[in-house]
């Protein structure tokens, strides 16, 4: 879907992931300060921030490996618990939630004792309870899916990083989410692996999956983000579509950050 | 642009007070079972001593002991001035126990000392050039470690010590050792009758002038400082030399003079060396090997030799790596001076031994003896610790 | 050929002057004792005290005409450390020759010693822990029920041992059959100790914490006396042998260091393997049983193994609480007056055995280590 045509279903669009005045600590680091932010069903958001700025922390907020002192962050109906929440309990809730949403990290975090495949059909098996031929059956489609069908009975060790990525955005729809993060996922891959992985996520952005991506790929962020969101030191400094950011940004400190990455 | 916000749901107040509720219940639970284990405990040791007509109680320390050990050094009051004195039957039994833990002491500083100087020497040894070098460190270190160290204290007493020629038959070595069935003689230090406080100075002089020449910097400095320990020391020897030589002197059952090693604490010492220090090897080692090779290639890029790299690059890192496991190591070894009972080396388990057996106080003794222990384990974790924390701190970050 | 034999000299041995001095002193040294050595055990050594004491350094002060029943853990015993080699070593050429070269060896030293029929006893116990190496290594049913096996072996012995009561245990019999006792109770232990440790709970992980670090702190000689003399008090009107008492106090103190390991291994699975599983929506059982466990015990194995070794090294201290184990064995009979002088061959022959079994542990754990390294890659 281009972004023109986003804009106009923009409106009717219901926000899947709502964050409210968000604050998120480290101590006495005050990483994310009163961010606003909503992401609407179906859309493609992109964050871009300089390192530091606080972007992967709010992706991990999102999911809850980050825990956020205080705000509202509603996530696909669901109101996240804050760290004063999370010391009581309420883990259980919490997996809960986390089967709607598939997260895909930097580091691949491949399960490094299984197959392809049983990395992928692990967690059907063992959250939603198929049975192990439905899983495996469920793991090959997606693995052909991701082009990797040959590879399904390798380990992740035997493996190149852009495909345990593949693998890994794999495993993560095998849960059958309604929303996909991405933590930087070809920032540890080897230029020529790149283009791999975000075609895979290039293709599930037309089909219409939600997703928010932490990304330093500019030229990959123009094509297929409905959004862009500039984070600087924790605050959103800019959001608006590919067109507005990258090419008139309002923001001066946007002006600088573009311009240092684009460059080369 | 507006959006619809979808409903929220939240975590139910029911649920969250049944969490923090649970969390509570299961923290007192777990306190309480513990507890009334504690008391059962308590209780139950008590009946059966009262059955048995003992009372738990510590005044048994007090009086005399009645027992008498091989060897072993209390402290105690010669008027004014504390002095270390052998220990005697009529020494109550809290001397004992200290006359016990002070050959536990002995033989584990200076274990402490041999084996780390011995074992990092067989380490390096273990990575050597050398295949005969090589293999050898290899096989000592799999033969310590693979067989149990009672067996080798027992082997180094019956096999080894035991063997050694008696006393009045034992060859002088250099003139100051004696290796005899009756026990290692070592020369010792005495004061000599023509000490007077001028030779005293002089000789202090000539040792701080000693340590100058290792410290300051400059060839010529150093040098200055040498001259001056020299001329003070022939200084001190022609006023008269405060210290002499204690140099043993055979007799029938033993020696005169000189430090004595009892047999018993030679096998002990030797055994716990000679374990701990294969332990050591391969630390070292290990932490030799765990440098990344880049450290041995950038050094014989720049040119330096294999001893070289070794001393100045390879070896003060490793220093740092092995101190955790060193610790460790000597606690162990600490804890091994224990094992002496079975040649009858009187250190602290077993002089509790001894004193339970006569006083019938096996529990109270068992509190003090776990309580001397866990000082010790401390204290070594303690010192090593400073210690790498004062390497760490001094600007050498990682 | 001697060419290559001088060169190989003069690359390993003499290559830079520090290794010229060095072998200069050492050859000379090494080969008179390796001649004094080989001397002694060929000509002087008087060896038949070790063939006429070899039923009491195997088994202590057991009964003789009760011996059968320690064949029949002697085969148990096979059996089992065959079915442990099967799930970890390929029964190649070269290791199968080494084991049947081993039990050859002690078959016929058996014969030799004692009678043909031990020597057919010894070499019938071999064979059944050949087999029982191979068959587990092919068959994947019996390496399912290789576990819950080893405790049925291990429930099979003391059954066969016991009728003739504990205190009659002794010799190189209990000090094995000690340390497989105690090396399968501290592991469920340890576990869930190092757990505790870990626990969210304060009061919980402050009494598996003090736990640790005080047995980490005593010696295991003071544990095991410590053990042996409190139960009786506890419990005055049953009798409790001295030999459960004292593996009770193994087991007491070796937990310990299970935990250790645990908590070494834990600490060795990378923070990302949790976020990812959780992510997926795994609970907490989920992520520690299939993700966290199974690279954590890559680590935790290898230590486990090692520990087996230090456990039967620490056998020895039996002695304290009245039990005679090998090494106790071996001094009982040098007391015998007519066997004073043979000291050295006693020793010796002690130092052989502990050396072969504990060398074959050490082998046996380096291997491991390897084995599930090469399996991450």
């Amino acid at each position: 879907m281009s972004a023109i045509q986003n804009l106009s279903d923009a409106s009717s669009r219901e926000a899947i992931v709502s964050i409210a005045r968000l604050n998120k600590s480290f101590g006495s680091f005050h990483v994310l300060k009163d961010v606003d932010l909503e992401v609407g069903r179906g859309e493609v958001l992109v964050v871009i921030g300089a390192s530091g700025s606080g972007k992967s922390t709010l992706i991990r907020c999102v999911n809850g490996l980050e825990m956020y002192q205080s705000g509202r962050l509603t996530v696909d109906g669901f109101h996240m618990p804050t760290q004063a929440d999370r010391e009581i309990g309420g883990d259980r809730e919490l997996a809960e939630i986390r089967r709607g949403l598939g997260m895909v990290f930097q580091q691949f975090n491949l399960f490094p004792h299984m197959s392809a495949t049983d990395n992928v059909a692990i967690a059907p098996i063992r959250v939603r309870g198929r049975r192990p031929d439905e899983a495996k059956a469920i793991a090959l489609r997606l693995l052909d899916r991701v082009g990797l069908r040959e590879h399904a009975h390798k380990f992740p060790g035997q493996l190149s990083g852009g495909q345990q990525q593949r693998v890994a955005i794999a495993r993560s729809l095998a849960m059958e989410p309604r929303i996909m993060l991405f933590d930087e996922p070809t920032s540890a891959l080897d230029p020529e692996m790149v283009g791999e992985v975000l075609d895979v996520m290039r293709e599930l952005a037309r089909e219409g999956m939600t997703m928010m991506i932490v990304t330093h790929e500019m030229g990959f962020a123009r094509e297929v983000a409905d959004r862009v969101v500039y984070i600087d030191q924790g605050r959103i400094l800019e959001i608006g579509t590919p067109a507005e950011i990258f090419d008139r940004p309002s923001q001066e400190r946007t002006r600088t950050f573009l311009s240092r990455v684009l460059r080369h | 642009m507006t959006m619809q916000i979808a409903e929220t749901h939240h975590i139910a107040p029911t649920r969250r007070r049944f969490l923090l509720a649970s969390r509570w219940l299961l923290q007192a639970a777990i306190v309480a079972v513990v507890a009334v284990l504690a008391i059962w405990l308590a209780l139950a040791v008590r009946e059966a001593l009262a059955r048995k007509g003992i009372q738990f109680s510590f005044d048994y320390l007090s009086t005399a002991a009645n027992i008498s050990l091989s060897e072993g050094l209390v402290p105690s009051l010669d008027g004014v001035w504390p002095v270390l004195e052998p220990f005697s039957p009529s020494h109550s039994n809290a001397q004992a126990l200290v006359a016990g833990l002070w050959n536990s002491l002995k033989v584990a500083l200076s274990a402490i000392v041999l084996c780390t100087v011995f074992g990092t020497l067989v380490g390096i040894g273990r990575l050597s050039t050398n295949w005969l070098v090589r293999n050898l460190s290899f096989g000592l270190v799999e033969c310590v470690r693979n067989t149990p160290l009672l067996i080798q204290i027992v082997f180094w007493y019956f096999a080894v010590v035991l063997r050694f020629p008696p006393a009045n038959a034992a060859s002088n070595w250099f003139g100051g050792l004696i290796a005899s069935r009756s026990g290692v003689f070592l020369p010792g230090l005495a004061i000599s009758e023509d000490a007077s406080l001028a030779s005293w100075g002089l000789l202090a002089a000539a040792a701080v002038s000693a340590i100058a020449v290792l410290i300051v910097a400059g060839m010529r400095r150093k040098l200055t400082f040498l001259a001056l320990a020299i001329g003070t020391v022939a200084a001190a020897a022609a006023l008269g030399f405060p210290l002499n030589f204690d140099l043993p002197v055979a007799t029938r059952f033993g020696a005169r003079g000189g430090v004595a090693l009892s047999p018993e604490m030679t096998a002990i010492l030797l055994a716990i060396t000679v374990n701990s220090s294969a332990y050591v090897a391969e630390i070292v080692r290990g932490a030799i090997d765990s440098l990344p090779k880049g450290q041995w290639e950038a050094a014989a890029s720049l040119g330096l030799s294999r001893s070289d790299t070794l001393r100045d690059i390879i070896l003060p890192q490793v220093f740092r790596i092995v101190l955790p496991s060193l610790a460790n190591r000597y606690i162990s070894l600490t804890k091994d001076t224990s094992l002496g009972i079975a040649i009858g080396f009187p250190d602290l388990f077993n002089v509790y031994g001894t004193v339970s057996n006569q006083t019938g106080r096996n529990l109270e003794g068992v509190v003090i003896v776990m309580l001397t222990y866990l000082a010790l384990s401390w204290i070594i974790s303690i010192c090593v610790n400073t210690l790498n924390t004062g390497i760490n701190g001094r600007g050498e970050t990682r | 050929m001697s060419t290559a034999a001088l060169r190989w000299a003069r690359r390993n041995l003499f290559a830079k002057p520090f290794d010229v001095a060095l072998s200069l002193i050492v050859i000379p040294v090494l080969a008179w004792v390796l001649y004094v050595f080989a001397v002694w055990v060929l000509a002087e050594a008087r060896w038949e005290v070790i063939g006429g004491s070899l039923t009491v350094l195997m088994t202590g002060i057991y009964p003789a005409e009760q011996l059968w029943r320690a064949w029949v853990s002697v085969a148990a015993l096979c059996a089992m450390f065959g079915a442990g080699l099967g799930l970890s070593l390929h029964p190649g050429r070269t290791a199968l020759t080494v084991v049947a070269l081993a039990g050859a060896t002690v078959a016929a030293a058996a014969a030799a010693a004692v009678g043909a029929g031990a020597g057919t006893l010894a070499a019938g116990s071999a064979a059944l822990g050949i087999a029982a190496w191979v068959g587990v290594h092919r068959s994947a049913r019996a390496r399912r029920l290789a576990l819950p096996g080893l405790l049925v072996g291990v429930a099979a012995i003391f059954a066969v041992l016991s009728p003739p009561g504990f205190e009659l245990w002794g010799g190189l019999l209990l000090s094995v059959v000690l340390t497989i006792t105690v090396s399968i109770l501290t592991v469920p232990f340890g576990i869930l100790l190092a757990l505790g440790r870990q626990s969210r709970i304060a009061s919980l992980r402050v009494i598996c914490t003090a736990y640790i670090e005080t047995m980490r702190s005593v010696p295991l000689i003071l544990v095991v006396y410590w053990i042996w003399i409190i139960v009786p008090l506890l419990a005055p009107d049953t009798s409790i042998p001295s030999l459960l008492r004292g593996m009770a106090g193994y087991a007491l103190f070796f937990a310990a260091y299970v935990a250790e390991y645990v908590r070494s291994g834990l600490q060795a699975v990378p923070k990302g393997q949790v976020e990812a599983a959780r992510s997926l929506g795994m609970s907490s059982w989920t992520v520690n049983v299939d993700i966290v466990l199974p690279q954590a015990l890559r680590v935790v194995v290898p230590s486990l193994v090692g520990q087996i070794l230090d456990i039967f090294n620490g056998a020895t201290l039996v002695f304290i609480i009245g039990l005679t184990d090998f090494l106790r064995a071996g001094q009982m009979i040098l007391a015998d007056p007519q066997n004073s002088g043979r000291t050295y061959e006693i020793y010796v022959f002690l130092f052989a055995v502990y050396f072969a079994i504990g060398g074959a542990i050490t082998f046996a754990s380096r291997r491991l280590e390897a084995h599930l390294a090469r399996g991450s890659r």
